[in-house]
């Protein structure tokens, strides 16, 4: 168990949901993105990243989120982020055009009624 | 050291004992032997080496060919060969007596010494004694406070008559022998249970910035009291600290035990659910499947991320008691909650304390008040006496260090005793800190500066603020050291409208090779100016952003 993040992990069909709950920085984004990672198998579409209660995050997370859209478009999955607009991770994400790249939404719903990444970055 | 009285008259052993004339000199000088055998020779050895060496000196004293002691096993109701001088045989067999039976069973079940002039199959058990040619037995029991642990017995391989002076000197050994014996088994018992009741308490307090913690268990002063009592303290997720303290009703192995239970659980459950009310409630369904029926109290609560309440439920333990500039008080706990296990169908009450600025909070185990003859109304009176004068101790060691003198003073105490005490430091103006170089110690920066930031009226930027100070620390952790480590220095005033934070390292900051450069990014946007100095002696970060301006 991670003292400062915890990741939940849900499947909707062919889509994963993993929540992560608490703060990421660089003492924990690995851990958290290993664990993400294994939760994805190769028949899944999609990965949404629940990040609703995550209360902080540095750059670590930044570098957690590019690596693992890469990762997933590799295998010609997509990966969307849900993220309530003004926290403290939007500014960051947003300060680096994270938001330019990956599509971000407000819910869940949202974000499992949308496209994937290629749409939305148009 | 007189010799003491004792029922062994001549008559009790069918004429087998003899009375004789040793003089005074004579019988003082096999006193004198006893007395340096039993008090100085044996005071440090563990029980093995106390009854080999005994044994060696009584067959010397007594002028015996064997000796042997055996215990009493209370499981089986026999006796064991434990040690044995020309009776080795006895040991390496495991020989076990019926307690009532043969020689040595007699001796432990009458409690009083035996006498046997000739040795034959009517009269002794043990097949060994008779294989080894043994004639003439005396043997005696190992009393402690009426309870029998075995049996002290010397044999002759030539007919003896033992006498009453021969009785009485066995009896004297015994019944040192029976205390060093008692005292040892005792303190291995107790050093058992002191050991498992420390190795549930935390190894170290949490480092939570804007207070300090101090705590304390202190072992009863009899291994009758130990056990049961605990304290934890720790840092939740959510930046919480929580804090608690339970007793477990009983003692020893079995207290400690349940009390280890009890703990983990709580650990476990406070992280998952924070609200200290249902934490004990979650606790109190778990004594009947954990099989848990001892009594159990416990205070559970946990300080705000800015440290202005405790919030805690109480399961039938002592309210905490506060000091603040105005005196010492105890928190108006109102209907206390029954101790765990009692079965409910309510939920926990939660009740909430205010914290001030430079206030302490105390939370212990009714150990620290109880006395024998005093009421618990004036226990707490003099606890609450004690606690007002440490209003203005340096450090929370300091406070619980008077504390604890004023109440229970320098004996030790009768039952075991467990303190928590947290001190608030006053309200930060600036943030001065030295944190080690390692990325677990993030988290500690973001929480000084959250705290600071509020107090600092700088609310709007602090989020802006903090992420900036982390990148700075992070870059510090990343590249300035070597796998040796080093200290970060973080500072933070407030100074006409602008908020500055420094970051300073002693270290050299190395290339970035695979991460990409994300966090200067967020530095150079996120504040109004950045200035970086790098030389011989290490690299500072120096950030400012204006107070009225969020964005």
């Amino acid at each position: 168990m991670n003292e400062l993040a915890s990741v939940s992990l849900e499947r909707d069909g062919d889509t994963v949901i993993a929540g992560v709950v608490g703060e990421i920085d660089f003492s924990v984004a690995d851990d958290v993105a290993r664990r993400i990672i294994e939760s994805v198998e190769n028949e899944d579409a999609a990965l949404i990243l629940d990040l609703t209660r995550l209360s902080y995050t540095d750059s670590a997370g930044i570098n957690l989120v590019f690596d693992l859209a890469a990762r997933l478009r590799g295998h010609r999955q997509t990966l969307k982020i849900v993220l309530p607009v003004d926290s403290q991770p939007w500014r960051t994400f947003s300060i680096v055009g994270l938001d330019g790249e990956i599509p971000i939404f407000e819910t869940i719903e949202e974000a499992k009624r949308a496209g994937g990444e290629t749409e939305a970055a148009r | 050291v007189g010799v003491p009285s004792s029922p062994t008259k001549a008559a009790r052993f069918g004429g087998e004992v003899e009375t004789t004339n040793f003089t005074d000199q004579e019988t003082a000088e096999r006193l004198r032997r006893v007395l340096r055998v039993t008090d100085v020779a044996l005071a440090h050895l563990s029980p093995e080496a106390l009854l080999d060496e005994l044994l060696i000196r009584v067959r010397e004293i007594l002028d015996a060919d064997a000796a042997a002691v055996l215990l009493l096993d209370e499981a089986t109701d026999e006796l064991v060969a434990r040690a044995a001088k020309g009776l080795e045989e006895e040991v390496e067999q495991g020989v076990r007596i019926p307690l009532g039976k043969g020689f040595a069973g007699r001796i432990a079940a009458d409690r009083s010494p035996l006498v046997i002039r000739r040795v034959h199959h009517r009269n002794v058990l043990n097949p060994i004694l008779r294989e080894k040619g043994v004639r003439s037995l005396l043997g005696v029991p190992l009393l402690v406070q009426g309870r029998v642990l075995g049996v002290l017995h010397v044999g002759t391989l030539t007919e003896r008559v033992f006498t009453e002076h021969d009785v009485e000197l066995l009896q004297l050994v015994a019944e040192r022998v029976a205390l060093a014996l008692h005292v040892r088994m005792y303190e291995r018992e107790r050093m058992m249970t002191e050991t498992l009741q420390r190795a549930f308490l935390p190894e170290a307090l949490p480092n939570v910035p804007g207070l300090r913690l101090a705590s304390r268990y202190i072992p009863a002063s009899t291994s009758a009291g130990i056990g049961g009592d605990w304290y934890d303290a720790f840092v939740l997720r959510s930046g919480e600290v929580a804090l608690a303290i339970g007793d477990v009703a009983g003692h020893g192995l079995h207290a400690a035990s349940v009390m280890g239970k009890i703990r983990n659980a709580l650990r476990a459950y406070a992280v998952e659910a924070a609200a200290p009310g249902e934490v004990m409630a979650r606790l109190d369904r778990l004594m009947k499947p954990f099989g848990i029926e001892d009594m159990v109290t416990l205070l559970y609560g946990v300080v705000d991320v800015g440290l202005s309440s405790f919030r805690f439920a109480a399961a039938g333990h002592l309210p905490p008691v506060m000091v603040s500039r105005d005196g010492a008080r105890f928190a108006e706990v109102g209907d206390v909650d029954p101790p765990l296990g009692i079965g409910r169908s309510h939920a926990f009450i939660e009740h909430v304390v205010p914290l001030e600025p430079g206030a302490s909070l105390l939370l212990y185990t009714d150990g620290l008040i109880e006395r024998r003859e005093e009421s618990l109304t004036n226990g707490l009176d003099r606890l609450r006496d004690a606690v007002a004068s440490v209003w203005d101790a340096r450090d929370p060691e300091a406070a619980i260090a008077t504390v604890l003198s004023e109440v229970v003073g320098d004996e030790r105490p009768p039952d075991d005793i467990a303190l928590v005490l947290l001190q608030l430091e006053q309200q930060p103006t600036s943030v001065d800190m030295r944190i080690r170089a390692v990325p677990g110690e993030l988290v500690t920066v973001r929480r000084a500066l959250r705290r600071w930031l509020a107090f600092a009226g700088a609310l709007p930027i602090r989020d802006d603020v903090i992420t900036a100070a982390g990148e700075a620390c992070a870059n510090a952790i990343e590249h300035a050291y070597g796998p040796d480590g080093g200290w970060i220095h973080l500072t933070g005033i407030r100074d006409d409208g602008m908020i500055q934070v420094a970051v300073r390292d002693a270290g050299r900051w190395r290339e970035r090779r695979t991460r990409r450069g994300f966090g200067l990014t967020l530095i150079g946007r996120l504040m109004d100016s950045v200035e970086f100095e790098r030389s011989s002696s290490g690299t500072s970060v120096v950030m400012r952003k204006a107070v009225a301006k969020a964005g």
